[in-house]
């Protein structure tokens, strides 16, 4: 549909097939705090800071989800 | 689900010069700056239609509807790639024949050379090069034992003491992490540390999820070490750096994790060990690296090498730091004269031209 459009509710997306899987998410900051002692970055303070572990470890849809 | 069902939902199944892009838009007025205040970001439509690539229309996190810091009611989910480009609270999203063109898809997540500070940034379209864009993650790890401020006693009587350092290692664009490596000697010599892969491959061999590695030690091992140090290696044979490379936005560091060893004597005689990592996460002050911004000095690669090779002779032995003369096999003619260490020590069997700056 070049040029077009088209709106999704979220039942039309639960009921299209759905797909779980592990993933783990990422800051791009991840050990920034590291950078700032060295020299003062732009990059936000309050994300990613840290030197510690990553930031999630979420996984998405699970099949036969109840209806949002 | 899948991103590319929804793209095959309106009939676009492969890319095309007019299809290069797919953008995301959040809501609008969520940010201070950009047209309508939303935060946008792009990927390739090939990335995007790959099913080996993953990317996911996410509406549930751990079997429940996403909590609202995780985008309620719908968010992007890019495997291997940068939680920047998986935009929540999903508004809307477009497909293109050139990237997004959101505020923040380009004055965010981006890695520049060092010398390239705000003011450069700004002044010379550094934000506007697409080469700078930093999508795949890059591989790191970390040690996360022993902690910060942690203190190991060194019995002195016991015929060994076990201690297990453990920490994780991750990588980008699907890869398997093959190795992680710990060093107690500043990086002359690395020990293989074990692995734990608690998440298996896709079914087209992509690895999402991080490992765990831990590496069990006698604790006597530490009392020469200067510092206790990891890194990941993964299936591009790509590792990390020894050095931090600071860029503005302070992204992508993944740098040797480093944690410096103090050793400790109490009025007994009783050695003990305490460890600091780089930094305390948020507004805690520890680290060996200071809490003030800037504080902490190197001079430039230079200035850590030297650092390196001094630190590399306190641990030379007597016949060392003498630069005793031995014959050293190097050259496909033969053996060759050289001064060289003659303790056999790992730092020891680098370059000659690392050998003279150690003995000169």
């Amino acid at each position: 549909m070049p040029g077009g459009s088209r709106t999704y509710s979220m039942d039309d997306l639960v009921a299209m097939p759905s797909h779980t899987l592990p993933v783990l998410l990422v800051c791009a900051g991840n050990r920034r705090k590291e950078e700032n002692m060295l020299k003062q970055t732009i990059g936000c303070v309050g994300v990613g800071s840290s030197h510690r572990l990553p930031l999630t470890f979420p996984s998405a849809a699970s099949p036969g989800a109840p209806p949002v | 689900m899948p991103l590319w069902r929804l793209l095959h939902a309106v009939g676009i199944t492969e890319p095309t010069p007019e299809a290069q892009y797919v953008c995301f838009d959040g809501p609008q007025q969520e940010l201070p700056k950009g047209a309508d205040g939303s935060y946008g970001t792009s990927i390739p439509m090939h990335v995007a239609l790959d099913p080996a690539c993953d990317v996911l229309v996410a509406y549930q996190q751990n079997g429940a509807r996403l909590e609202p810091d995780h985008g309620f009611p719908v968010r992007v989910i890019i495997p291997g790639w940068i939680g920047g480009r998986m935009v929540k609270w999903l508004c809307k999203i477009v497909v293109s024949a050139t990237p997004s063109d959101n505020f923040y898809h380009f004055n965010d997540n981006r890695i520049m050379p060092p010398e390239i500070d705000a003011e450069r940034a700004a002044a010379e379209g550094w934000w506007y090069k697409p080469e700078y864009i930093f999508n795949e993650l890059n591989i790191n790890s970390a040690i996360g034992a022993p902690a910060h401020g942690e203190v190991l006693c060194v019995q002195r009587s016991a015929s060994s003491q076990p201690f297990t350092l453990r920490g994780y290692a991750y990588t980008g664009g699907g890869r398997a992490i093959t190795r992680v490596e710990v060093s107690v000697d500043d990086g002359c010599s690395w020990a293989l540390a074990q692995l734990q892969r608690p998440e298996k491959p896709t079914k087209y061999g992509r690895q999402w999820c991080w490992v765990f590695w831990q590496l069990t030690l006698d604790a006597r091992a530490l009392l020469l070490a200067p510092t206790l140090r990891c890194r990941a290696w993964d299936a591009g044979n790509n590792t990390q750096p020894r050095d931090i490379t600071w860029n503005v936005m302070g992204m992508g560091n993944n740098c040797h994790f480093t944690v410096h060893v103090h050793q400790q004597r109490d009025a007994e005689g009783n050695v003990s060990l305490r460890f600091e990592h780089p930094t305390e996460p948020g507004a805690l002050k520890g680290g060996w690296m200071g809490n003030t911004a800037g504080g902490w000095k190197v001079r430039g690669l230079e200035g850590t090498q030297a650092n390196h090779c001094s630190y590399s002779r306190i641990l030379l032995c007597t016949a060392c730091a003498r630069g005793a003369t031995r014959r050293d096999g190097g050259s496909a003619r033969g053996y060759r004269r050289s001064r060289a260490c003659a303790c056999r020590r790992a730092c020891c069997c680098g370059t000659l031209q690392r050998q003279k700056v150690l003995h000169d």
